[in-house]
């Protein structure tokens, strides 16, 4: 036989088929309806900023593996995952550097000084949003009203005009604060418009392109008045109906790319199951407005729940990676995201809920091993 | 039926489908052929070789006496002349003493061997003694001398014989061709094991993957001492501590043995040997090899001699359909890769995979992106991930804190991997420094 030389390796000599970029384009698929969601309702200014924040983390990564003499990593298509996840953290109406400013802060202060993918002990699209939150507060809070809707008044909208016209105002005060006084009246109408309902899709359209400025999401409207949302603004909340970031808006859309996500058994179901009925289960039994009366559906459909739940809590690097550590990062997530949101300053409290929860991790991971075969528990502490 | 299994593990693509329906084909080497008799084809002390270089010898006869009660003797598997006494590479990787015959062809046995014992006559001393001098080990790829194995203290109640038919690993199809071409040797097999323990029950476990087997195994298998289990189709089904727990819910303990937990597990081929030993009188000089991988010309399973070179074996087999990439004595989830062909079969060589580039490549490893795959599918409940980063850092008190130590080696981890990093040979390099107590 001939002599050639044979590969000589250790075991196994075979592999699944399973890659990390086969990993991430399934992330990128999941989050497709979100994004489409988010260009549909908000505009070419969405499409834009995600295109924007996309290109600046992958020339992040890539620059920054250049300047370190290491091999070039972006085609494991991570970086695309974290622009993308961070521009869908953005509202459509920043000016096209700030996803730029967020991508530099993600991919080369979150992600590659830590040690680059898998690393990263927080979330890197999450950190680049808090950056650009506590930098640029007045651009990250100028949330747009969407400029379409879908099915809009196929359900009987609150017609909470008059009921919410002083109560919206009340909001639109607190909403301020954490905006600039600069935009107090612009935000005012603007809030109104919104706690009157979406019904009024040609309004709103007019309030959005005029730049209008809004700190009142549906979320602060819960949070900062008494509002009851009638089938239309569930429905509304569901669709994605309603002003917010790019892709936070469609509860519908996050939920199927969720699913896929859970389906291809990218993700496991434990983290984002567990955080979003720990938090509807909260959000119930300590309702606002007393003991077992909370808006646990309409308040799981709002804000950055569903994306925070199904795509930044369940970022390999910074969750558990033991079933029971899953469940721990699911609950914690959710008790802080219901302590945050009802005794915050904030109405919103996905980002630095998981961000927190994140920390942990590493404690998490190490407190939560599965049991090893054949050790039993009375054996494991009196291992010497 | 039952579909009895373990927690986690994988299902890689089982390729079983190249040889499955392959019948057991009989090979002679050629007249003049070098067969390789290594002294050291099992666990524990070397045999000492019993010929002299120049010196005839007859099939069946002995040629190498087991140092010790730990040990197993080696017999010539044709007849022929001792070419030389040398030292040469084994499939496990090690040079080994070995003694080379130069096979005459005339297949002349040694006078005394095919004799008939009814196993019913014999105690259980006189059974281990014949399993001993057969030079039985676990052929299941361990090499556990068997006499060692089933001898244990009468304190030991032995509750469970398990008869390992799982064939887990992909590309191996010789268990299922023995299961359907031999029944009634190994049902007769599991009797006399049962022989030894009067009060055991018999297990004969086998993957759902091979129903026909099964059936015919349950249809013929009247003892009402031994039942046939259907296991769940998954990999490693057939390592001994996953098959005990899947087959009777006991897990034998940290750094324990099946009879522990009173079991004890034997591979179907070394079931056939024992019957053959003790009915006929045969020492182990024959083993059935799948020969498989996309490369080879007429993948299939072949019943060749012992000391039979893998070069030879291919080349009776049909030769190579195109040049292998890689070459793997036995599974390709636990064998060892080969970089010659100039090894001989053993008494523990199931397979010889010949691979080629596709089914081999492995892309270069990757960061780890803690995707938890691994800690997802392994049947031991390890986290490699962690044991990699210990074994990377030498932090090897750690390693041992983390239990790495209760790794079975499987590959599983490896095998899920995104980021193709080399989990399970790290960990591997780290039991063995631990077990040779070299940190």
């Amino acid at each position: 036989m001939s002599d050639k030389k044979y590969l000589v390796t250790g075991t196994p000599h075979i592999r699944d088929k399973a890659s990390i970029s086969g990993i991430m384009l399934d992330v990128i698929i999941a989050l497709v309806p979100a994004t489409l969601a988010g260009v549909f309702f908000f505009g070419a200014d969405a499409a834009l900023v995600v295109v924007v924040s996309i290109a600046a983390a992958v020339f992040f990564e890539w620059a920054f593996k250049r300047v370190t003499k290491k091999d070039c990593t972006i085609r494991d298509l991570s970086a695309v995952v974290t622009g993308l996840l961070l521009a869908l953290n953005l509202p459509a109406t920043v000016p096209l550097w700030l996803p730029i400013v967020g991508a530099f802060f993600a991919i080369i202060v979150a992600k590659e000084l830590f040690g680059g993918l898998g690393q990263n002990f927080i979330n890197p699209a999450l950190v680049g949003r808090i950056f650009l939150v506590a930098a640029y507060p007045v651009l990250m809070l100028n949330i747009p009203q969407p400029v379409r809707t879908i099915g809009a008044g196929l359900f009987p909208n609150a017609d909470v005009s008059t009921a919410a016209t002083p109560l919206a105002a009340a909001a639109a005060t607190a909403a301020t604060t954490a905006a600039t006084t600069t935009a107090t009246t612009a935000a005012t109408t603007a809030a109104t418009t919104a706690a009157t309902g979406v019904t009024a899709a040609t309004d709103v359209v007019t309030a959005a392109t005029s730049d209008a400025i809004t700190g009142a999401t549906p979320l602060s409207l819960v949070a900062w008045t008494d509002m009851v949302p009638l089938a239309g603004d569930y429905f509304d909340a569901f669709i994605g109906n309603m002003p917010g970031m790019i892709g936070e808006t469609s509860a519908a859309a996050l939920l199927l790319g969720g699913l896929y996500l859970i389906a291809r058994k990218v993700i496991s179901w434990r983290i984002p199951v567990i955080y979003i009925a720990s938090l509807a289960l909260l959000t119930f039994v300590f309702g606002r407005q007393g003991m077992f009366t909370g808006l646990w559906l309409y308040e799981v459909l709002l804000g950055g729940l569903m994306i925070g739940a199904f795509f930044m809590a369940t970022d390999y690097s910074s969750s558990p990676v033991t079933p029971r550590g899953q469940i721990i990062m699911g609950l914690g997530c959710g008790v802080l995201t219901f302590a945050i949101r009802h005794y915050g300053g904030y109405p919103e409290g996905v980002a630095f809920a998981i961000l927190l929860m994140n920390l942990f991790v590493p404690l998490i991971d190490k407190y939560t091993r599965p049991r090893v075969y054949g050790v039993t528990k009375v054996k494991k502490g009196a291992k010497a | 039926m039952r579909l009895l299994t373990f927690k986690r593990g994988i299902h890689p693509p089982d390729s079983k489908a190249l040889s499955e329906k392959e019948p057991i084909n009989v090979l002679f080497p050629k007249v003049g052929a070098l067969l390789v008799f290594p002294m050291n084809q099992h666990i524990g002390a070397p045999c000492v070789p019993l010929v002299e270089k120049g010196e005839r010898v007859l099939l069946g006869q002995k040629i190498g006496e087991a140092a010790g009660f730990v040990s197993s003797p080696v017999h010539a598997s044709v007849s022929g002349t001792v070419a030389d006494i040398t030292p040469w590479l084994t499939p496990g990787g090690a040079m080994s003493q070995s003694v080379i015959i130069e096979n005459d062809g005339r297949m002349e046995e040694l006078p005394g061997i095919n004799t008939y014992t009814d196993y019913k006559l014999l105690t259980r001393e006189a059974m281990l003694e014949m399993i001993k001098e057969a030079g039985i080990v676990g052929q299941g790829g361990a090499g556990f001398p068997t006499h060692v194995k089933l001898s244990q203290p009468s304190d030991k109640k032995i509750d469970y014989f398990i008869m390992n038919a799982a064939e887990c690993e992909p590309y191996l199809t010789t268990d299922y061709r023995v299961l359907m071409e031999e029944t009634d040797v190994i049902i007769r097999g599991v009797q006399m094991i049962l022989h030894i323990f009067p009060e055991a029950r018999g297990i004969i476990a086998i993957e759902n993957n091979k129903p026909d087997a099964l059936k015919l195994m349950a249809q013929k298998c009247t003892d009402p001492r031994i039942e046939v289990v259907a296991l769940q189709t998954k990999y490693p089904q057939g390592a001994e501590k996953q098959l005990i727990t899947a087959c009777t819910g006991r897990e034998v303990p940290s750094g324990g043995l099946p009879p522990d937990v009173g079991c004890i597990v034997n591979n179907v081929d070394t079931v056939i040997a024992i019957e053959r030993a003790i009915h006929r009188g045969r020492p182990i000089m024959r083993r059935i090899v799948t020969v498989s991988g996309k490369a080879v010309a007429n993948p299939g399973n072949y019943k060749v001699r012992i000391g039979m070179k893998f070069s030879d074996l291919i080349e009776l087999t049909g030769g190579l359909k195109e040049e292998p990439h890689k070459i793997v004595a036995g599974g390709p989830m636990m064998g060892a890769a080969m970089y010659t062909l100039d090894v001989p079969i053993v008494k523990t060589s199931g397979a010889i995979l010949l691979l080629n580039k596709e089914e081999s490549e492995i892309p270069p490893e990757k960061n780890c992106i803690r995707c938890a795959r691994c800690v997802n599918h392994c049947p031991s409940g390890l986290m490699p991930l962690v044991l990699n980063q210990q074994v990377i850092r030498n932090e090897f008190d750690k390693f041992r804190q983390t239990n790495g130590i209760d790794c079975i080696e499987c590959g599983s981890c490896s095998y899920v991997c995104p980021s193709k990093r080399h989990l399970a040979q790290s960990i591997r390099y780290a039991r063995r420094k631990i077990l040779t107590k070299k940190v």
